[in-house]
């Protein structure tokens, strides 16, 4: 065989700019973090903040700590900043594993039914909270909304996962197919809902469609983490697979790959991240389906690089949708969907067309 | 001597106590009654910042607005530093009010209940948390006398026309408002009748169910009609148009706070509507009060 | 060894192949010729593991293919198809790297790297390397996907033949691409590799194929040597139409189809 001069090889490179983006990216999110944390509508000196924030960890800290200062930073800021990156990290890792596993640009959580699902339940605890569900929400309390949508989320993917699976087999078009069929319904059976709500409820109802993170509290964080983080550490494990995926499902299969498990793994990954992601904050847009465009243009479709980037720029893309949120109309607050749609429609829209340009 | 020490204390007590009632120079209001009350109160040059649902009187309008009642952000109210928070316990989410607790601000929700009592009761309660409970007493004991008054006329009047109160959204049918709503309230203490009934809330309005009704007046908020495109645009819609109140063109409305905000301006609003359901009925003009002075 | 003993299928009601039995030998290219729906595609998914026969059973190595671990196999046996749409921009290089897949837990980055190298050296598509996969040509594309399964099937961890199975992978190319495609491939069997492909043109079948299977109504009515195999007679009874054979300078056969018989 003939044997090829080192030189000239530029394999190990991608791995090592893998890492480096990787790390670019961490470091994104950490400095995001902080800038979420020390900045809000109520105006703390960064040094204020550090002295609160080094207190916390149990470090001495130096200057006068002011109550009100601690209670912002600590009950407010942090928890809403750790829910962003949670939030931001799981749609944006659902939009990459199931562009991935659909092997289209245009998948998202919310195209194929799975966020819709959310929405049907939520919106459902909202109009029938009062009335028909009074026994649920008795004993759920204010937690039967964000239940009640990540059961929503699970049924639906559950749902279309057993209608695209035959004798074993699972039909990735059908499923892409069946989850469009899914959401269609799961929205008429929304705008029913809508439709027998009153003002009140409706108004309830618009701000949740919008998504949003006020009111994060330290449960909410530490009920969701599981939820979120168990796919972001399994994930990356589909990577070689989701990578052979590009190629079509027949070539993943001869590439050695157990497809069937890879898009059992993958839906049920989608399904625990959205559900969790959409109980706590509503329905978020556009996130799921730009990110993943983003970290592909950073640094190429290799799923290694795709899987995690997504996830760490979801985070950093949330914290700051949210900081605008939080900041933009002070003393009040923007619902974030309005902020990412804001920002990720026009992004789009420019991603089209310079394909256009370069795909003829 | 004695009398002179009784005196310093006496001073020391009421500048005290002075100093405990101005000490919250801070105030946010979140519900339009509960910022009305305020007002009405003569406090309104302590509130720094008010929900979107708070719109009279005027001088709120130059105010911070901290969001919608039910979807505030507790950082937001916080950031304007406020010393005392009071609204509806219908202000939410949930959340916001925890965190808000928590930030060692004082907050004080007082419940909503559309009926006479409720009303005199969310007086007395935000006075109460101003430290101004002689001055609740005093705008309290007005607006009842003002709407005792009314019902001891109607108490006699046998005839209750049927109202159909109608809500307009940018959206579909219009709704109709059932039991347990502001609107039947108002519409039972003005001497009518809710020409529907049978649910509680607010339910779209069929055309069939809107002649079964047969309504002999349309009440409606200021809002909904210009949500409609005016009068006219409501005496058209095929579910009033058919009704005899429709073809009488009885259609009327009020500014919605003014309307079903159950606050100061309540037994004005009662005795407005109580005219327009009884023409033949003779009601007193109410005293003038100040805190009804202005009306958007 | 691939063996196919006795392979039926049938598909609603039809029978589209009929108690095939074929076996693949190292070192040579075993050719499928046949009209449309003769069932040559199916035999090839058949013998790929894509699709299981209703009976008759697929031996590699004298082991059922069903019972072989995945990985392992993909490391023996690589297929490639017609032509293969990559959904997301991708190089040159990374297409082919997707080869060396089965060897994640095995293979090192540098053994990996050399796999890439060699095989893209092989496809003569290095200078690609760089390239955006969807800027390439159709034939570019395919000797870049050659490149993929060259690496796939290049490792020394498991013993035994290295198996490659082509689905017409020659039909969307023009005349020069076609003959470099099989001339990799052929070279690749000259090396001990396995290769079935399935072809439509019988003259690149007599060209590159060591033997040939001729397939009609899912039955093999002709096997052997392109000589033995591409005969005026084989070649009409299979595709219904009248064919002169000439000779080439070598001696290899060469197919006119459509002609009539000369008169004496």
């Amino acid at each position: 065989m003939t044997t090829v001069p080192l030189a000239g090889i530029d394999g190990s490179l991608p791995a090592l700019r893998r890492g480096a983006v990787l790390a670019a990216l961490a470091l994104a999110l950490g400095i995001m973090f902080v800038v979420a944390v020390g900045m809000g509508p109520v105006p703390i000196s960064a040094p204020k903040v550090l002295a609160v924030l080094l207190d916390a960890a149990g470090l001495p800290s130096f200057g006068m700590i002011e109550e009100r200062d601690r209670a912002i930073i600590m009950a407010i800021r942090l928890p809403r900043a750790c829910l962003a990156v949670l939030v931001g990290a799981g749609l944006a890792l659902a939009g990459a594993l199931l562009q991935g596993l659909f092997r289209n640009p245009l998948a998202d959580p919310q195209l194929i039914g799975v966020s819709g699902g959310a929405a049907f339940a939520a919106v459902g605890t909202i109009v029938l909270g009062g009335t028909l569900l009074i026994p649920v929400t008795a004993i759920l309390g204010v937690y039967t909304l964000p239940v009640a949508a990540f059961i929503g989320c699970l049924t639906t993917t559950a749902l279309m996962y057993r209608l695209s699976t035959i004798e074993g087999r699972t039909f990735v078009a059908t499923m892409l197919l069946s989850g469009i069929a899914i959401n269609a319904l799961a929205m008429a059976g929304l705008g029913f809902f809508i439709f027998m709500s009153d003002d009140r409820q409706l108004r309830d109802i618009t701000f949740w469609m919008m998504g949003s993170l006020s009111g994060a509290t330290w449960k909410q964080v530490m009920t969701v983490a599981p939820f979120i983080l168990l796919p972001c550490v399994l994930v990356p494990g589909l990577a070689r697979a989701l990578n052979a995926f590009i190629l079509g499902e027949r070539d993943a299969v001869h590439l050695g790959f157990d497809t069937e498990t890879v898009k059992f793994a993958a839906i049920g990954a989608v399904a625990l991240a959205v559900g969790a992601s959409v109980a706590v904050s509503g329905t978020i847009g556009f996130v799921g389906l730009v990110v993943p465009h983003l970290i592909r243009l950073l640094g190429g479709a290799d799923h290694r690089l795709v899987l995690p980037g997504s996830a760490l720029i979801g985070g950093v893309l949330l914290l700051a949708a949210d900081l605008i949120a939080r900041i933009a109309v002070a003393p009040a607050e923007l619902p974030i969907g309005l902020v990412t749609s804001a920002l990720g429609g026009p992004f789009f829209l420019w991603l089209l067309l310079s394909r256009r340009r370069t795909l003829g | 001597m004695l009398l002179r020490l009784a005196t310093v204390a006496a001073t020391a007590a009421l500048v005290l106590a002075g100093a405990a009632a101005a000490a919250e120079t801070r105030i946010v209001t979140l519900g339009g009654s509960v910022t009305e009350i305020v007002y009405a109160l003569g406090a309104g040059e302590r509130v720094i910042a008010v929900d979107t649902t708070s719109y009279h009187p005027v001088a709120t309008h130059g105010l911070p607005k901290v969001g919608y009642l039910r979807q505030l952000s507790a950082e937001g109210i916080l950031s304007v530093r406020p010393d005392l928070i009071v609204g509806l316990e219908e202000a939410g989410p949930p959340q916001t009010l925890v965190q808000l607790r928590d930030s060692g601000t004082r907050l004080q929700l007082l419940p909503d209940r559309f009926t006479a009592d409720g009303v005199t009761a969310k007086i007395r309660a935000v006075a109460a948390t101003l430290g101004m409970a002689e001055r609740g007493e005093t705008l309290a004991a007005g607006v009842a006398a003002d709407l005792s008054q009314i019902e001891s006329i109607l108490a006699g009047v046998r005839r209750r026309p049927k109202v159909l109160f109608l809500l307009a959204t940018s959206r579909g049918a219009p709704l109709a408002s059932g039991s347990e709503t502001a609107a039947d309230a108002m519409i039972h203490l003005a001497g009518g009748t809710n020409a529907v009934s049978g649910y509680r809330g607010y339910k779209p309005l069929s055309v069939e169910s809107a002649v079964a009704a047969a309504p002999d007046l349309v009440l409606m908020m200021q809002q909904s009609v210009d949500t409609l495109g005016g009068v006219e645009a409501v005496l058209a819609l095929p579910s009033i148009a058919a009704t005899p109140a429709g073809k009488a063109r009885r259609v009327f409305a009020f500014d919605g706070l003014y309307l079903l905000g159950f606050g100061p301006r309540t037994a004005h609003a009662v005795s407005e509507v109580a005219r327009l359901l009884h023409p033949n009925l003779p009601l007193p003009a109410l005293p003038a009060r100040d805190w009804v002075a202005t009306r958007p | 060894m691939i063996t196919l003993d006795h392979i039926s299928v049938a598909r609603r009601g039809r029978a589209l192949l009929r108690e095939v039995m074929l076996s693949l030998v190292p070192g040579e290219v075993l050719a499928l010729l046949g009209p449309n729906g003769a069932g040559k595609s199916t035999l090839a998914r058949v013998a790929a593991g894509e699709l299981s026969p209703d009976s008759g059973s697929v031996w590699v190595d004298g082991k059922p293919l069903t019972s072989l671990p995945r990985v392992s196999l993909a490391r023996r046996r690589a297929v490639l198809a017609q032509s293969t749409h990559v959904a997301f921009p991708m190089s040159v290089a990374e297409v082919v790297e997707l080869g060396r897949s089965p060897y994640a837990s095995l293979a090192s980055r540098l053994e990996d790297e050399q796999a890439v190298e060699r095989a893209m050296l092989r496809a003569g598509v290095t200078a690609l390397r760089h390239r955006s996969y969807a800027t390439l040509s159709g034939g570019e594309q395919q000797r870049v996907q050659l490149a993929r399964v060259f690496a796939q099937l290049d490792g020394a961890s498991d013993p035994g033949t290295r198996y490659l199975i082509l689905d017409e992978p020659t039909s969307s190319l023009d005349l020069a691409h076609q003959h470099q495609i099989l001339a990799a491939v052929q070279a690749l069997a000259r090396n001990g590799f396995a290769v079935l492909t399935v072809l439509h043109d019988p003259n690149l079948a007599s060209r590159y194929a060591d033997r040939i299977a001729v397939l009609r109504d899912g039955v093999i009515t002709a096997l052997g040597t392109p000589a033995q195999v591409l005969r005026p007679a084989t070649i009409e009874h299979a595709f219904g139409i009248a064919a002169r054979i000439l000779a080439d300078a070598d001696g290899s056969p060469v197919v006119v189809a459509g002609s009539r018989p000369i008169p004496a």
